[in-house]
């Protein structure tokens, strides 16, 4: 895979919004795992707490090389051109946007019910779940918006 | 005019870029947008913007009727 530093920058733009659909993902994986460490205990408990811990270093990780790029490398002048209000990354930000609102709202009402029926759980667990599915909802839809197509020809 | 809801945007930037020797991210460097968004207004994935349109079109120095046009979609 060629770094950053070896491709143009037209393409360094789409890897790191990519990336940060991949940084989404790993985010909504946290709460899943938060999520499940309500019915865990002993061992399982300490093993699903260091994977938290390991998942959003590895979401910093993805992230971090962007940040990087982004100040350190990108002319100030260029900062907001490549990811302007008119650019494709920005509408299918939105269009994930919608997508997750969408599904989160849906799940929200089913979240709702289950909360009245599953009393014995807290109400920390339906809200790490609820943003569970907003992050994967929209790194997901994001990331297939983004998917590849209309190469280099 | 209005657009009839069955026409397409049509566009000939795949040709203009083939004229001129340019790959996408060289076209994409040159009006300072990303790559996937030329490769994706070339496909007919994604609308541009009024704003792109016209830089396009003045980067290979002509009018922007000659880049894009809105046609019927062919097999009708």
């Amino acid at each position: 895979m060629s770094s950053t530093a070896q491709m143009s920058t037209p393409d360094a733009a789409d890897r790191h919004a990519r990336f940060a659909g991949i940084a989404g993902l790993l985010v909504a994986t946290k709460y899943v795992v938060s999520a499940s460490m309500h019915f865990a205990d002993g061992t399982l408990l300490r093993v699903l707490d260091a994977a938290e811990i390991g998942i959003m270093a590895i979401a910093i990780l993805v992230v971090a090389p962007f940040i990087y790029w982004k100040i350190a490398k990108l002319p100030r002048h260029e900062r907001g051109l490549y990811f302007g209000p008119d650019s494709f990354v920005v509408e299918s930000m939105r269009s994930a946007r919608k997508a997750s609102w969408a599904i989160t709202m849906i799940s929200l009402f089913v979240l709702e019910f289950l909360s009245a029926t599953q009393s014995q759980l807290p109400g920390e667990f339906f809200i790490q779940i609820a943003i569970a599915i907003i992050f994967a909802s929209f790194s997901v839809s994001f990331l297939y918006l983004m998917r590849g197509d209309g190469g280099d020809a | 005019m209005v657009a009839m809801p069955d026409e397409v945007l049509h566009n000939r930037i795949r040709v203009f870029r083939a004229e001129h020797r340019l790959s996408q991210s060289d076209l994409a460097q040159a009006i300072g947008v990303s790559r996937k968004t030329i490769s994706t207004i070339e496909v007919g994935r994604f609308t541009p913007s009024t704003t792109i349109a016209l830089k396009i079109a003045r980067h290979f120095g002509v009018p922007v009727e000659d880049i894009f046009s809105l046609t019927k979609p062919t097999g009708e």
